[in-house]
C-alpha cells in the first residue's frame, strides 16, 4: 500500500492530522452521509478538524494534511478557492460523484445557453459561472471517492488506513460484477435499461439489488463500452433523447 | 456608513453571509446574503421522463432528499392520475418520518444545541456532554434505520418509484423497527425536556403560518393558514404564492400575495392545535399561537416524540397483513400537470410536473421550505436588530446567528429555479 508522508509544518510529537471539510456546488448529501454514520464523532475525535463549515463555527484556511471537497465548481470564485485549498492540502479527496465527475449540477451544462442566459445573468444573479465540472478539472486529486451519495463503508476504510499513513485501492470492477457476485437478479434480461455493466463498482451493487436500474452515479469503468450500452438500449426502444438523458445525470459523457 | 461581511455562517445547510452595516461602531443594519451558485433545478428536470425526476429532485437536498423524490412522485401520480395503494401510502409515510428525524436530530444536536451549551462545535461538546450525545446518536441512528430500511438508503433513497415501492421491507425488518421506536422512546421525551429548557432569546414575530392541517406529513390535500382560511389546496397554488428574484441574490424568495410568512414546525404546530390532543397541549406547555422563530426548536423537539407515535402506529398496522411487494402498476403517462404537496421537515413543499403524452416533462415549478421563510428570516433579523441595539455588538452578532439556525434553512433547497 503507498504511504503518505505527513506534513512537516503541521506535524508534532502526538498531533492528529490536520483536516478540512470544503463543500460547492451540490446538495451537501455527502456531508450529511458523513454526519449520518454512527462513526463520525469517533473519526473527527482522531483529527485536528480545522475547518468544516457544517459543524464548526470557527473555520481557518491553515495546512491540512487531509482535505475533502464535496460539491461541483460552478463558477470563477469556486475555481479560485479550490486552488487556494489545493495548495494548502497534502492530500485531497474528491468527496462523492460531483467533486469527482460534477454530478447533477453538471446537467446544467446541457441547457440552451439561451436559457441558462436567461437564468444566470437575469437579475444580475451570479455573472462568474462557468461549465460545471468536477474537481479534477482544475486541480490534482489523490483520491476518487465515488457516488451519489459516497459509500459509508468506503469513507469508514479509507479514514482507517489513512490514520495509519496507508492509502486504500478503490473497488476496480464494474457495479455489474458486484451484482452477479449478489446472486441479483439481471436487470437487463428484463429489458430494464440497468447501466451497472458500465459504471464503477463499489457500492455493492446497491440498486439493482432493490430492482431499481444502476444510473451510471459512480462514473464510467475505463473499460465501459458505452458504444455497445447505447444500441441495447435502442434495441429496448428507448429513442435517442431519453439515453442521452440517461447517460447524462451524473456525468457529462457526450 | 462601513459595512462588514462576516465569514460564511456555520452550522446551517448551504452557503450564506451575513452583511452587518455600522454607523460609528453601532450596528445599524443586517441582511442575510445567500452565496449559493445557481443550481437550475427547474430547468434541468425538463425533457426528462418522468422515472427519472424524482431521483434528480433528491439531489435537490442530501438534508430532505426523501421529502423531495416522494413530492416529485406523488406530483407524477397526481398528474397521470394513479392511486397508490393504502400500503404505498404507509410505507412512504414512514420514510418521511424517518427523514424528519435524522433532519430534526441533526439540526438540533449537531448544529443548535453547541450554541446553548458555550460549545463552538459537536466534536467540543461532544467530549463533555456524553448523555446528550448519546442520546442523539440513538435517534440519528433511529432515522437512519428507518429511511435505509424502508428507502435502501440513508440518503436519496432508492426504492420508492412512482406507483410504489420497488422493494418493501420484511415482517422481521418491521419487527425490528418497531422494537427500535420502543427502545427510542425514552430519548425523544429527553430530547423534549432538553429543547424545552434551553434559554433561548426573548424574540417574537407576527407573521402568517402555512401548513398541511394533518398530523400525516403527507397528508390530504388540505392545507391551512392561521389567519383563518382553511382551503382545499388548489392546483393553481401560484395564485396563492408568488416567486421572486431579488437582485444579487440566487434564492428563491416566495411570499403569499405580497405577504411574507412562516412554514416549519412551529407552523405546523399552529396550524394542527386544534388535533392535538389535551395532553399534548399541556406537554407543549406553549402560548398558541406560537410566535418565537426559536419554538421551532421546541416544535422539532416535539415532533421527533409525536412523528415516533404515528410511525409505530404505522408499523403495527404494516404488519397485520404480508405486504405484497407488488411492482407499480403499468403507468400511463398523458398529456397532464400534477402537483405534489407535503411537509418536509423543514416544511411545505411543493412540486408541480406537466408532461406531454410521452411522459416527457415540460414543467417544472418547486417552492422549497426555506424559500418560503428566506423573507420572514430577514425580517425578524431587522426587528432582532431594532429591539436589542442596547446589547454590545457581539452579543447581536450571536443573537443573529442563533435566530438564522432556529429557522433550520437549508440554503441549497432555496437555490432551486
Amino acid at each position: 500500500m503507498k504511504k503518505i508522508p505527513r506534513m512537516k509544518e503541521t506535524m508534532t510529537a502526538e498531533s492528529k492530522p490536520t483536516a478540512g471539510f470544503f463543500s460547492f456546488t451540490g446538495c451537501e448529501g455527502c456531508q450529511i452521509t458523513l454526519l449520518l454514520m454512527d462513526e463520525i464523532t469517533r473519526i473527527l475525535d482522531g483529527l485536528d478538524v480545522q475547518s468544516f463549515h457544517l459543524v464548526k463555527e470557527i473555520n481557518l484556511m491553515t495546512r491540512f494534511d487531509l482535505a475533502f471537497v464535496e460539491g461541483a465548481i460552478t463558477s470563477k470564485k469556486g475555481i479560485e478557492t479550490l486552488r487556494e485549498i489545493r495548495e494548502k492540502s497534502n492530500f485531497l479527496v474528491a468527496l462523492g460523484t460531483c467533486a469527482c465527475y460534477g454530478g447533477v449540477p453538471a446537467m446544467r451544462n446541457f441547457i440552451q445557453s439561451e436559457a441558462l442566459r436567461k437564468y444566470t445573468f437575469q437579475h444580475g444573479r451570479r455573472p462568474d459561472s462557468v461549465t460545471a465540472s468536477g474537481i479534477g478539472e482544475f486541480v490534482d486529486v489523490d483520491y476518487y471517492m465515488r457516488g451519489c451519495p459516497i459509500k459509508k463503508r468506503e469513507f469508514v476504510d479509507f479514514m482507517e488506513h489513512f490514520t495509519k499513513g496507508e492509502i486504500i485501492r478503490p473497488f476496480e470492477g464494474s457495479v455489474c460484477d458486484q451484482c452477479q457476485r449478489r446472486g441479483v437478479d439481471c436487470l437487463l434480461k428484463q429489458r430494464i435499461e440497468c447501466l451497472g455493466a458500465v459504471t464503477h463498482g463499489g457500492c455493492g451493487a446497491l440498486c439493482p439489488s432493490e430492482n431499481i436500474p444502476c444510473m451510471l452515479c459512480r462514473g464510467p469503468t475505463e473499460k465501459a463500452n458505452m458504444a455497445g450500452e447505447i444500441k441495447l438500449f435502442q434495441k429496448f426502444g428507448l429513442s435517442e433523447e431519453d439515453i442521452h438523458n440517461r447517460l447524462n445525470l451524473f456525468k457529462n459523457i457526450e | 456608513m462601513t459595512t462588514v461581511t462576516l465569514d460564511s455562517i456555520s452550522r446551517i445547510e448551504g452557503h450564506a453571509k451575513i452583511l452587518i452595516r455600522y454607523d460609528k461602531g453601532r450596528i445599524e443594519d443586517v441582511e442575510l446574503k445567500v452565496l449559493e451558485d445557481s443550481r437550475f433545478f427547474e430547468s434541468i428536470l425538463k425533457g426528462h421522463k418522468y422515472d427519472e425526476l424524482p431521483l434528480v429532485a433528491s439531489r435537490i437536498c442530501g438534508a430532505c432528499s426523501s421529502a423531495h423524490a416522494l413530492a416529485a412522485i406523488k406530483a407524477i401520480e397526481d398528474a397521470f392520475g394513479i392511486e397508490p395503494s393504502d400500503e404505498t401510502r404507509m410505507l412512504r409515510e414512514l420514510l418521511a418520518v424517518g427523514g424528519l428525524i435524522q433532519s430534526h436530530v441533526l439540526h438540533l444536536y449537531f448544529f443548535v444545541l453547541p450554541d446553548y451549551t458555550g460549545y463552538r462545535s459537536v466534536m467540543e461538546m461532544a467530549r463533555e456532554k456524553r448523555e446528550d450525545i448519546e442520546t442523539a446518536l440513538r435517534l440519528k441512528r433511529l432515522g437512519h434505520k428507518v429511511v435505509s430500511t424502508i428507502g435502501g438508503r440513508d440518503v436519496h433513497p432508492v426504492t420508492t418509484v412512482v406507483g410504489g415501492f420497488s422493494k418493501v421491507p420484511t415482517p422481521e425488518q418491521l419487527e425490528t423497527l418497531l422494537d427500535d421506536f420502543k427502545a427510542c422512546e425514552k430519548d425523544s421525551l429527553y430530547s423534549f425536556e432538553l429543547f424545552s429548557s434551553l434559554s433561548y432569546p426573548h424574540f417574537e414575530h407576527q407573521t402568517s403560518y402555512y401548513a398541511l392541517h394533518d398530523e400525516n406529513l403527507l397528508g390530504d390535500s388540505i392545507f391551512s393558514l392561521t389567519d383563518g382560511t382553511l382551503t382545499s389546496f388548489p392546483h393553481d397554488f401560484e395564485t396563492y404564492l408568488q416567486k421572486h428574484f431579488q437582485a444579487d441574490s440566487t434564492a428563491d424568495f416566495v411570499v403569499s400575495k405580497g405577504k411574507s410568512y412562516s412554514v416549519g414546525p412551529q407552523a405546523r404546530l399552529n396550524v394542527c392545535w386544534d388535533l392535538l390532543d389535551e395532553k399534548s397541549k399541556k406537554t407543549l406547555d406553549l402560548q398558541f399561537p406560537m410566535k418565537s422563530p426559536f419554538e421551532n426548536l421546541i416544535g422539532q423537539a416535539f415532533e421527533l416524540a409525536s412523528q415516533a407515535k404515528r410511525a409505530r402506529s404505522l408499523i403495527e398496522r404494516l404488519l397485520q397483513k404480508p405486504l405484497s411487494a407488488q411492482p407499480p402498476e403499468e403507468i400511463k403517462p398523458k398529456e397532464s400537470t400534477g402537483i405534489g404537496v407535503l411537509e418536509a421537515p423543514r416544511g411545505l413543499l411543493f412540486h408541480k410536473f406537466a408532461f406531454d403524452r410521452n411522459g416527457h416533462c415540460t414543467y417544472v415549478d418547486i417552492v422549497g421550505p426555506t424559500s418560503q421563510n428566506l423573507q420572514t428570516m430577514e425580517e425578524c433579523l431587522r426587528e432582532y436588530l431594532t429591539q436589542n441595539r442596547n446589547l454590545p455588538n457581539d452579543e447581536v452578532i450571536s443573537g443573529i446567528e442563533k435566530l438564522i439556525r432556529a429557522f433550520d434553512p437549508c440554503i441549497s433547497c432555496a437555490v432551486v429555479s
